[in-house]
């Protein structure tokens, strides 16, 4: 283990992620969710009450600016659209992140405007993004839902997670997601987890496979002037990211500032919306008290994996030891290696080991 | 810079590269996303401001005469929020629509819906 040197005190969160169900009418093959492996019923989930009030903590203790509705899937929540009004009434900006597929006209306008929604596109073949979705007829609906979303005016960006059998068709569906009113487009790759780890060698894109989509990404964001962030992190000892100049690349923000705490559907909170370790509950405790207090916060802040040691300096401070949450998935604690590193080729790298 | 202006002038001063728009200056911070090279090749040349806030703006990485008056696309955001749209042009984003309509991909209905502006 080796200190990153984190000052205290640190600054409040700006962001945070709601997980307001488990439930999903999807069943996506590479889905890295905790709880989407477990069938949970309605009372499982917080009222709307109980998540009014977290979201009140939150503007209470913290600076937060941005709220975002996950899940599972969050049109299963009735109170969605009342939940929705409450964030706008605190002043915070709302984000609602969905499959997309119970977009209806309806639900669209119970929910516009001044919301962003990230809507997941795996394809432009229907049979590809089903395939992945683990339903049929998830990409008509998703598409239906996406040119609600446009005929409404609402704010849209079009989510798109590379796995081995979707990477080819990036561009395309890229496009397709710019016509239907795409503002922005989030890349992730598919991030590894207990649950999606038995995938990996059939679903895990490999380093070429991502290069190639981000030399098409850097490409599409010159061309149409759209805005491409790359969220899931893909640490640049197997891709240096530095030569794509027009995408925004996410880092693991440390549990610091830029970072978005996750609360799931019992007020459960976690460091962010990968990571199975819980801080603790907002229903019963203060934000602020764990965010400053809780041993595991220092842990993962501090927690440098061992692979990562001998790695070149400027690298290292660019990508902090990778997606510390995945590994915390995959191998039970943050000192191991994103999992997706090893399996990429890359590592382990530890001294001596090789 | 409350208002977007058009275009603004990159100027090297002492070490430093700014933005200058309607009469004000400001820093242009060289990072991971912008580099010294780049904004070498733009001093003293018009660049769109593609939008601007009052902590942040964004502005067009090719010379607008070097494109012959068209807009350029390429935009770079610093230290503009990540989930900043972006600005396809509508002409664009109907033409594409048109496209995925004609190889079915897009159903006549879902066509209308996203319309033109």
């Amino acid at each position: 283990m080796k200190s990153l040197g984190q000052n205290e005190p640190r600054a409040l969160p700006r962001a945070f992620v709601i997980e307001l169900t488990m439930r999903c009418n999807n069943h996506c093959l590479y889905c890295y969710n905790e709880g989407g492996a477990a069938e949970l019923t309605r009372t499982s989930e917080m009222s709307t009450a109980e998540v009014t009030s977290i979201i009140s903590k939150l503007h209470e203790e913290t600076s937060v600016e941005t709220i975002a509705l996950s899940g599972g899937e969050p049109f299963l929540r009735e109170d969605l659209p009342e939940i929705l009004s409450f964030i706008r009434k605190m002043g915070i900006t709302p984000v609602i992140i969905s499959n997309g597929t119970l977009l209806s006209g309806d639900k669209v306008a119970a929910t516009v405007p001044d919301v962003t929604y990230e809507v997941t596109l795996l394809s432009y073949k229907p049979q590809v993004h089903d395939h992945l979705a683990g339903r049929r007829g998830a990409w008509k609906a998703a598409v239906d839902g996406m040119c609600n979303v446009r005929h409404a005016k609402g704010n849209l960006v079009a989510v798109f997670v590379a796995t081995k059998l979707n990477c080819v068709d990036l561009k395309t569906t890229a496009e397709l997601a710019i016509a239907m009113g795409a503002g922005a487009l989030m890349y992730n790759r598919m991030n590894l987890s207990r649950h999606n780890i038995q995938f990996a060698e059939k679903l895990l894109p490999t380093p070429e496979m991502i290069r190639e989509n981000l030399e098409v990404l850097d490409a599409l964001a010159v061309r149409y002037g759209i805005t491409v962030s790359v969220s899931v992190v893909i640490e640049p000892c197997v891709v240096d990211v530095r030569r794509y100049i027009h995408l925004h690349f996410g880092w693991c923000p440390l549990a610091g500032e830029g970072s978005y705490f996750t609360i799931d559907p019992l007020g459960n909170l976690r460091i962010c919306n990968h990571s199975p370790v819980l801080l603790g509950n907002l229903l019963r405790e203060s934000f602020r008290e764990i965010y400053y207090n809780h041993p595991y916060i220092r842990q993962f802040r501090e927690t440098l994996p061992v692979e990562c040691e001998p790695c070149d300096p400027e690298l290292k401070a660019l990508c902090c030891g990778g997606c510390k949450a995945a590994a915390e998935q995959c191998y039970g604690t943050p000192v191991r290696i994103d999992p997706f590193v090893t399996l990429s080729g890359i590592g382990p790298a530890v001294p001596g080991s090789r | 810079m409350e208002k977007r202006p058009g275009t603004g002038t990159v100027i090297y001063k002492e070490g430093t590269y700014f933005l200058e728009a309607e009469g004000k200056t400001h820093a242009i911070p060289v990072g991971a996303h912008l580099k010294t090279a780049q904004l070498k090749e733009l001093v003293g040349q018009k660049v769109e401001v593609v939008f601007s806030e009052p902590t942040s703006f964004v502005i067009g990485l090719v010379p607008v005469a070097k494109v012959g008056g068209r807009i350029p696309r390429i935009i770079c955001y610093f230290p503009a929020d990540p989930w900043a749209f972006g600005v396809v042009e509508e002409a664009a984003r109907v033409g594409l629509a048109q496209q995925f309509l004609n190889q079915g991909v897009l159903s006549k209905e879902n066509y209308e819906k996203l319309g033109t502006e």
